[in-house]
């Protein structure tokens, strides 16, 4: 196989999408069906390259760049899940997109979209790396700016966010590079002990997380839920963007540094990650907006994967990694269940829907084991790969054990609530939707909904397939494989502690009944958590919350402001000094000169006549 | 097969005049069609079969190209050609248009002849031809304020001619020949002769006045200025360069021997132009004077550059003397890129006389949406002339800064680069008070000018922009534009 | 050089600067545009001698003739056009006063 088709995973989404973004206008309808059909495409060249390696190596740039993509079990099962996501999303987007102004921009770049991220995927080299990292963001900007009107603030934002981290991300990549003496990724090997290798792992580790949505560079993800057209969720943040950040992190793990437990960037990613998973799924908890409670749970989910590579233990990183499969699953078939609900009723507001389970019932079994699986009911695949997670929690601390367990309970009880406001129970009063009119979502949007919900019990039931043929290769070459438990411990089937496995149903007991509860006192699904919400400190730290008080954008926004007048202010100062100076000086000279020009012919030759002298005396002299 | 360059123009121009067979209507079309094909021809000329002409057969002229004569018949061609055309779209229906064409005619035949010889005297013949072209040509519209120019520019090019003559008699005096070799030789060996450093000190200045270098300048600004459009562009473009810096450039290569004390003398007069030149610019109310001004400034790097390569050319030091003749390069191409841009901003000035009836800027305002493509090729010639990349000017600059700075200059080379600034403001006020801003009721009926303009405007334009852009490649394929001696 | 030779050559090498010196003091002082043409007329007279100077001094009279011949017909011209401004200026302002020329200010 030759290397040169590595180029073909990139170029062909990118020149799809180029072509997509022409299609303005009338041919509009043309680029859904062009989408599509690019997404098999893509997806049909992710099958052909998955398990193979390949590098590829061309000139690119002067001062020595080098364009290196180097294919391997990782990165080809990166690059294969991706396309899948890809063209779910674009049969979803066909029927949801439907009829909109900027369809064809949307299918366009999302196309492109798909092409940076197998640039990433597939790069070897950091500066390759990082051209295709920030070409996502620029992707990433368009897409949500396409959204509702107003939504550019939410796209400046998350531009902003990701922008700073990439930054970060760069020193790092700076760092590490000078380090290594080298720029080519699968040739850094640096060990964790310096303190300028560990600011480098930092570095990377702050962009990695950012990408995939973790705290605290999350703010823009809830905004962007209900600004962003909704496939946009399912597709960047909830798929893509996770599968690409958790990579570059077990990347930075594995491959670049040597995580250990004893480095202190372990528990560094621990607290992290376990902050993440409690502070976003509380926010969660409260939501009465579908597609929002969505999105902080996506971001709830990114914290057990940062947990699960922080443990440094191959269990927990293993666990980490099937949870970035996992989640991709469930996290875009739920955002996709609540785009087929907006299809149908034309809102997400919670407090307007009710019922809709008997109307649209695929839809509502299609959530129900999406749901299930992300709160970790047995046997779905969210059940097994929290199963390692814990497993390599336990292993360092029971804190962070105890900490993602909390997080599964609230996971659990807010998806109860979630299905149980917007499927159960009876239609809202004084709700503009008419339920009468609800039907079942089109055939085009429930087939990714079904696949994906299909998937999360097979990778579930068959954990061996993803585990031992995705995820465990990944671990080849590092140095967890020179470990004696290496290659041959065995991660799949059941999980081999079945106390935690008692935990676990336990915790999802206890959110049962806690909903149980609370919707009996709330009277209806959606105030079955008001009880939390309501309850004494914690109510008040929720109103500051939705004030954004809290959100570190907005606080660094403003603290921007105060410290840009100041300099606004330096600056007037300097400039009156420089320009009145200087701007006063040449004047005066250029006046000067000007006048000395009297127009007598006579002064002008008297002054040639000097000059020679001059250059002759000089010369005369020397 | 040069004397082509020479014979060329003068058998046009005695077949324009001849009463029987003349056709004075032809008289113009037939000199833009001489100035094309010599800068075509110059293009093509490494790859054109030797011929012997009459004039070398038969005079034994001695005529004798080098690269930076190559660059400057290429340079002379195009401005001519340019300056032909804005001359027909403002002089259009003048009955005297062929009287017009015949002078330029002549000053080509000047100009080339300038480039191509070898011997010093022939030099001097062949510019004072130029000379009496130009003031025919900036007097011919008999305005009061043109004739005054004319008249400066006669005197000061009477007394630029003795200081050369002067200067040559005592170089034959020691030489006992005008030919470059001989005096080379002669200069070479004797250069501690006082008598000698004078004849080297008053040939230069000669040059300097008719280049337009400061203190020698100051006929320059009412010259260009009061001269008809056409004729600037010409004078601005190729009259000075070919009589004053091709001249100081040649000689500095191949006649003056390296001199410390010469190289230092040239290069605080360079200094001295570029400064005068930019800090004057900055107050000038007249579009035309204030590119004048600009003109003596870009001259000063050219200048400057040259003496840094006089001043580096005998040292023991290779590195000095690499510098050195990377400054001598410098200075050719910013020699050719300033005939490109400075013909385009005196064709942009011509058009907006033309087309708003006054050049000065205080009554001027807001042309830029009127006249787009006036405003445009202004904005590209302005930042090449400023040296911004990725255009022409800024190469040429930047290739003159670095070998000051690695000739141990440094100060001369901070010099040039706060005067690149100053460039950069004189000419962006320009451009800001003629194109931006708001019109000024009086002009609101202004449109762009004819297609004689326009095109003119765009041919510029388009070589500023391709060298700038073609640049690095010409570097590698060690070209055209640069000496051939030079290893870089 | 012989002593005869090297009189001749100091005579007119003075006379020659002298004939220079009178021909910048006119240009610069007159306030009449066609004496101004004139001291131009003398200032190259001036240049003409010191080159059949040179060329005596190296017995090259020939050459030295040549370009003395070639630097007269050169100098007939510039004056004739200069000559030609002044007609034309005085034609416009009814003036051959030098003030006439100091219009070009700045």
């Amino acid at each position: 196989m030759s290397p040169n088709l590595l180029l073909l995973a990139i170029l062909v989404p990118a020149a799809a999408g180029v072509l997509a973004l022409l299609m303005r206008g009338r041919a509009g309808a043309v680029s859904g069906p062009w989408a599509l059909l690019a997404t098999a495409a893509n997806l049909g060249l992710g099958i052909f390259l998955f398990d193979k390696q390949a590098d590829l190596n061309l000139p690119w740039a002067g001062f020595g760049l080098q364009f290196v993509l180097r294919l391997y079990q990782f990165s080809g099962f990166i690059v294969l899940a991706t396309a899948c996501f890809g063209l779910l999303v674009a049969l979803y987007s066909i029927r949801f997109m439907a009829g909109r102004a900027n369809r064809n921009q949307f299918y366009g770049w999302m196309l492109l979209s798909l092409a940076m991220v197998n640039g990433a995927v597939l790069a070897n080299h950091l500066v390759v790396l990082l051209f295709f990292w920030e070409g996502l963001l620029g992707t990433l900007f368009a897409m949500i700016a396409i959204g509702r009107p107003g939504a550019w603030r939410t796209a400046t934002k998350a531009f902003i966010i990701i922008g700073i981290s990439d930054v970060c991300m760069m020193l790092g990549m700076a760092l590490a590079g000078w380090q290594a003496h080298t720029l080519i990724i699968s040739d850094i090997h640096l060990p964790l002990t310096t303190s300028v290798c560990t600011a480098a792992f930092v570095l990377l580790m702050i962009g990695a997380i950012s990408k995939g949505g973790s705290m605290p560079f999350h703010s823009w993800i809830p905004d962007a839920a209900v600004d962003a057209p909704l496939p946009f969720m399912a597709f960047l943040p909830a798929s893509l963007e996770k599968l690409l950040g958790i990579y570059w992190l077990a990347r930075i793990s594995l491959d670049l540094f040597e995580l250990t437990p004893d480095a202190w960037v372990s528990p560094l990613m621990m607290i992290v990650g376990a902050a993440t998973i409690l502070l976003a799924v509380s926010m969660a908890l409260v939501q009465k907006d579908y597609k929002r409670l969505l999105a902080y749970h996506a971001i709830s989910q990114v914290g057990y994967m940062v947990l699960g590579i922080g443990t440094a233990v191959p269990l927990g990183i293993v666990g980490g990694l099937f949870h970035m499969l996992n989640n991709a699953i469930y996290k875009s078939g739920l955002f996709l269940t609540g785009g087929a609900v907006e299809h149908a009723t034309g809102t997400t507001d919670l407090k307007q829907l009710g019922g809709l389970g008997r109307r649209m019932p695929v839809t509502f079994a299609c959530f129900f084991i999406l749901a299930a699986s992300i709160s970790g009911v047995p046997w779905t695949n969210g059940f097994f790969s929290k199963e390692l997670i814990y497993d390599g929690a336990l292993a360092r601390h029971w804190i962070f054990y105890a900490a993602a367990l909390l997080g599964s309970v609230l996971t659990a009880a807010s998806f109860l609530k979630l299905g149980h406001a917007a499927y159960l129970g009876k239609p809202a009063e004084n709700s503009d939707v008419k339920f009468d009119q609800v039907r079942e979502a089109p055939p085009s949007m429930l087939l990714p909904i079904v696949i994906l919900a299909a998937a999360c019990l097979v990778f579930g039931l068959g954990n061996a397939l993803p585990i031992d043929h995705l995820i465990a290769p990944a671990f080849a070459g590092t140095h967890f494989a020179a470990a004696e438990h290496g290659a041959a411990e065995h991660f799949a089937g059941w999980p081999e502690s079945s106390m935690l496995v008692l935990m676990t149903c336990l915790a999802l007991a206890a959110a049962i009944i806690n909903h149980l509860l609370g919707a009996k006192r709330a009277g209806s699904g959606l105030g079955a958590v008001d009880h939390i919400h309501h309850a004494p400190g914690l109510a008040q730290i929720y109103d500051a919350a939705g004030k954004r008080y809290f959100d570190p954008y907005d606080i660094g926004m403003a603290l921007a402001k105060v410290a840009s007048r100041i300099l606004w202010l330096i600056d007037r100062l300097i400039d009156g000094v420089v320009a009145g100076l200087t701007s006063g000086t040449a004047r005066g000279a250029g006046y000067a000169v000007s006048a000395a020009h009297t127009g007598s012919y006579a002064l002008y030759v008297v002054w040639s006549i000097l000059g020679a002298a001059a250059v002759a005396a000089y010369m005369l002299m020397h | 097969m040069l004397d082509l360059f020479i014979l060329a123009p003068l058998a046009c121009l005695i077949l324009i005049n001849l009463p029987p067979v003349g056709s004075r209507r032809l008289a113009l079309p037939l000199a833009m069609v001489l100035a094309g094909v010599q800068a075509i021809a110059v293009l093509c000329l490494p790859y054109m079969p030797r011929l012997d002409g009459p004039l070398t057969s038969f005079f034994n002229f001695g005529l004798q190209i080098t690269p930076l004569g190559r660059m400057l018949l290429l340079a002379v061609g195009l401005v001519a050609f340019v300056s032909l055309l804005v001359g027909q779209a403002s002089l259009g229906q003048d009955r005297r248009l062929w009287q017009f064409a015949s002078m330029m005619l002549l000053a080509i035949t000047g100009m080339n002849g300038a480039v191509l010889v070898s011997d010093l005297f022939s030099l001097y013949v062949f510019m004072e031809v130029l000379a009496v072209c130009s003031f025919i040509l900036i007097a011919f519209n008999r305005d009061p304020l043109a004739l005054e120019g004319a008249f400066k520019y006669v005197i000061l090019s009477a007394v630029a001619s003795v200081l050369m003559l002067g200067s040559l008699s005592l170089m034959l005096l020691v030489a006992g020949s005008t030919g470059f070799a001989a005096l080379k030789a002669a200069l070479a060996a004797g250069s501690a002769s006082p008598l000698l450093k004078l004849a080297m000190a008053g040939f230069v200045c000669g040059l300097f006045i008719k280049g337009g270098l400061a203190p020698f300048h100051a006929w320059l600004p009412g010259a260009y200025s009061s001269a008809p459009a056409a004729v600037s562009v010409l004078l601005a473009g190729v009259g000075t360069k070919v009589s004053g810096l091709y001249a100081l450039l040649r000689l500095a290569m191949d006649v003056l021997p390296p001199s410390a004390a010469l190289g230092q003398a040239v290069m605080v007069v360079g200094a001295f132009s570029m400064v005068v030149g930019a800090v004057a610019a900055l107050v000038q109310k007249d579009i035309k004077r204030l590119l004048a001004y600009s003109s003596i400034s870009q001259m000063g790097y050219v200048v400057l550059a040259a003496g840094c390569f006089l001043a580096d050319a005998g040292s023991a030091d290779w590195r000095l003397v690499a510098a050195g003749e990377l400054a001598m390069a410098g200075a050719i191409f910013h020699l050719f890129n300033h005939s490109v841009f400075k013909s385009l901003l005196f064709v942009n000035s011509a058009a907006v006389e033309r087309q708003a009836g006054t050049t000065d800027m205080q009554l001027l305002g807001g042309l830029g949406s009127r006249m787009p493509v006036t405003g445009a090729t202004s904005v590209i010639a302005a930042l090449s002339t400023a040296g911004v990349p990725p255009l022409a000017g800024f190469w040429s600059k930047l290739v003159i800064i670095l070998a000051l700075w690695q000739s141990g200059m440094q100060a001369y080379a901070l010099l040039a680069v706060a005067v690149s600034v100053a460039t950069l403001g004189y000419l962006l006020l320009m451009q800001r008070r003629v194109f931006f801003g708001r019109t000024a009721p009086n002009l609101q009926g202004v449109r762009e000018g004819s297609e004689g303009y326009v095109v003119a405007e765009l041919i510029l334009a388009t070589v500023t922009v391709l060298v700038g852009l073609a640049f690095p490649l010409l570097m590698h394929l060690g070209s055209f534009l640069l000496p051939a001696n030079l290893n870089l | 050089m012989t002593p005869q030779a090297a009189l001749i050559f100091g005579t007119f090498a003075v006379g020659a600067v002298l004939v220079l010196i009178v021909g910048f003091y006119s240009l610069l002082s007159t306030r009449n545009l066609i004496r101004s043409i004139i001291a131009l007329e003398v200032l190259t007279k001036s240049v003409t001698l010191l080159i059949i100077l040179a060329g005596y001094t190296t017995a090259q009279q020939a050459l030295a003739q040549s370009l003395a011949i070639t630097l007269i017909v050169i100098e007939v011209a510039v004056m004739v056009v200069g000559v030609g401004l002044v007609l034309r200026i005085h034609s416009q302002t009814g003036s051959i006063d030098t003030n006439t020329v100091e219009n070009i200010k700045g």
